[in-house]
């Protein structure tokens, strides 16, 4: 098992998709620091102009921009947290780009044959695989939170990293963790299926949007389906990551549906892999 | 039984609508190179991904170093080095870093095997080169890298010689026998061309519609394809006595029915004609007789015009 892992790590780390992933993550951090910094410029003209009563035509203005402020980032530690809550969603589609990475890679170039001929435990293959993309995973999110970290400190000033700054992102990363790893383990599962990184890109993609499109529609239905919005993981990395603030039983519901989808995905994924007949080129 | 390296117990791979392997029968001994001989789609491929795990038979048994059972198939299959459906590597990585990849998810300790399989099939100077980059004679050697790094006992090459040129085959025969006499190893290889694997093999199957239809040593392949000229003559006895005394002929041998196969003289029947002529006797029929590696394989597989 830990040859295994050992051995993906070596060829990522000789590849290209970590360095791109880190970019990615990078250029993301960046472009929102810098949207909020012209937010929060353009916030401050307004408020000039309110005060000379020059633009400011009624109160619902006033609260729109008072708005704004508030959203804006004192600090590079205010930073952070916001680009942990509202951008952990599209992280997890770069995740998606350390699937293909670790798994994708072999089927396409059809170096599974290397592997599959002379380790006959696929259970362990696919097993050492979830961990290996688990690890890459946490790198890219611990990579999101330093980049986050030095770039809001540089952009928004430095301060508001105390320990309470410090607790609530080691329990919102804790609390994340099973949504990503559900994540991670329905792409290793579809890509089993496939075994074709493009239609595993395709169905991972349109997958998300339809599921989401379903639980929206659901809930708009009843109020009573209101619950079922736990069940959307996108939505549900933004309420665990505002741990505090959000309801216990909403993240609960989130934990309990991650966790059957990672129990059910790798019972079913190595099952499937273990009857796969590979016998396409 | 102790020295056996494969056997394959009527093996039979049925897919929807169509049987790739129909009971296929194979074993191969220790030392052996076995040519495993087929037209594009008679069932090749499907037997060695049988062998080496990546599918599942429908009825039958596979035997490696005598076992059969899941634990040693596993462990049989660590001992075997195999190439199916030729090479297959990460495209961007260099030689030396796709066989560290392996080398370090097989769990070899010595390092230094990558420099020798490199080494040991003549691939030590790529540099920096990216696989995609290679030419399919080096990829196809790499292939073999592979397979050999960590001293395999058993070693599965599919099609290895596929769209190599003259050099490249000659240069990966040389290889393989090397791989055979100096480092012992027991070799699979699998053509569509006998003639490929003609001088390098020591024994042949030929299968055709997923069936094994033919198992022959090279000495039988030899003795099957030797050309000669077939004589009628009066006398068979006389006239070998003549051919030995003019010609010097000393490979012949006499049939029934004054009959007489020589093995020299192939491209000089007239000398020979001439020859038991001038001596009074008298030559009713002459032909040159023998198969080619075509024809056989043609007649081996049913198909012969």
């Amino acid at each position: 098992m830990l040859n295994l892992i050992s051995s993906d790590i070596f060829r990522v780390r000789k590849g290209k998709s970590i360095k791109g992933v880190i970019g990615g993550i990078l250029c993301m951090v960046l472009f929102m620091a810098i949207m909020f910094k012209v937010m929060g410029s353009l916030s401050f003209m307004e408020s000039i102009s309110v005060g000379e009563n020059i633009l400011i035509e009624s109160e619902a203005d006033l609260q729109d921009v008072k708005e704004i402020q508030g959203f804006i980032p004192a600090n590079g530690g205010e930073f952070t947290l916001t680009m942990f809550t509202e951008a952990s969603n599209s992280l997890s589609l770069f995740l998606l780009a350390f699937i293909i990475a670790v798994f994708g890679a072999e089927f396409s170039s059809g170096a599974f044959r290397n592997l599959l001929s002379y380790e006959s435990n696929r259970a362990k293959i696919y097993f050492a695989r979830l961990l290996t993309i688990i690890l890459f995973s946490v790198i890219a999110i611990l990579s999101m939170v330093i980049i986050s970290m030095i770039a809001g400190s540089i952009i928004f000033g430095f301060g508001g990293m105390g320990s309470g700054f410090f607790i609530q992102l080691f329990t919102g990363l804790l609390l994340q963790l099973p949504i990503y790893i559900a994540f991670i383990s329905l792409g290793q599962f579809i890509l089993i299926f496939t075994k074709k990184t493009s239609s595993t890109i395709a169905f991972y993609l349109v997958g998300l949007v339809i599921w989401t499109l379903v639980i929206d529609i659901l809930a708009m239905l009843s109020s009573s389906l209101n619950w079922l919005m736990n069940l959307e993981l996108m939505t549900a990395l933004n309420t665990v990551a505002d741990y505090p603030s959000a309801a216990s039983s909403d993240i609960a519901v989130s934990l309990i549906f991650s966790a059957a989808l990672i129990i059910a995905s790798t019972i079913f994924g190595i099952f499937k892999y273990q009857r796969t007949d590979f016998d396409f080129a | 039984m102790k020295d056996m390296i494969l056997e394959c117990k009527s093996i039979t791979k049925q897919y929807p609508g169509t049987k790739a392997l129909d009971t296929v029968n194979m074993s191969i001994r220790r030392g052996d190179i076995y040519g495993f001989i087929g037209e594009n789609g008679a069932g090749k491929t499907t037997l060695l991904r049988v062998i080496s795990g990546l599918i599942t038979q429908s009825s039958g048994e596979v035997r490696l170093f005598g076992g059969s059972d899941e634990r040693e198939l596993a462990q049989g299959r660590k001992r075997m080095g195999c190439i199916v459906e030729g090479p297959a590597f990460f495209p961007n990585l260099t030689a030396r870093d796709n066989l560290e990849y392996y080398r370090i998810q097989r769990g070899f300790p010595d390092a230094d095997c990558i420099g020798k399989a490199l080494d040991k099939v003549r691939l030590t100077d790529t540099g920096k080169k990216k696989y995609s980059q290679f030419s399919l004679g080096m990829k196809q050697r790499m292939g073999v890298a592979l397979a050999i790094m960590g001293n395999p006992d058993f070693l599965i090459l599919d099609e290895p010689i596929n769209g190599l040129d003259p050099t490249g085959i000659v240069e990966f025969r040389d290889i393989i026998r090397s791989l055979n006499e100096e480092y012992g190893m027991t070799i699979l290889i699998s053509s569509h061309i006998l003639s490929e694997l003609e001088q390098v093999a020591k024994r042949y199957g030929i299968i055709h519609k997923g069936r094994l239809v033919k198992e022959f040593t090279g000495e039988q392949l030899e003795e099957d394809t030797r050309r000669c000229l077939q004589i009628k003559v009066s006398d068979a006895a006389m006239a070998a006595t003549v051919l030995e005394q003019t010609l010097g002929i000393s490979k012949y041998e006499i049939l029934p029915g004054n009959e007489l196969r020589v093995y020299e003289y192939l491209d000089n029947a007239s000398e020979v004609t001439f020859r038991l002529s001038s001596n009074q006797i008298r030559v009713t029929a002459i032909s040159e007789m023998g198969n080619t590696l075509e024809s056989y394989f043609l007649a081996a597989i049913g198909q012969n015009k």
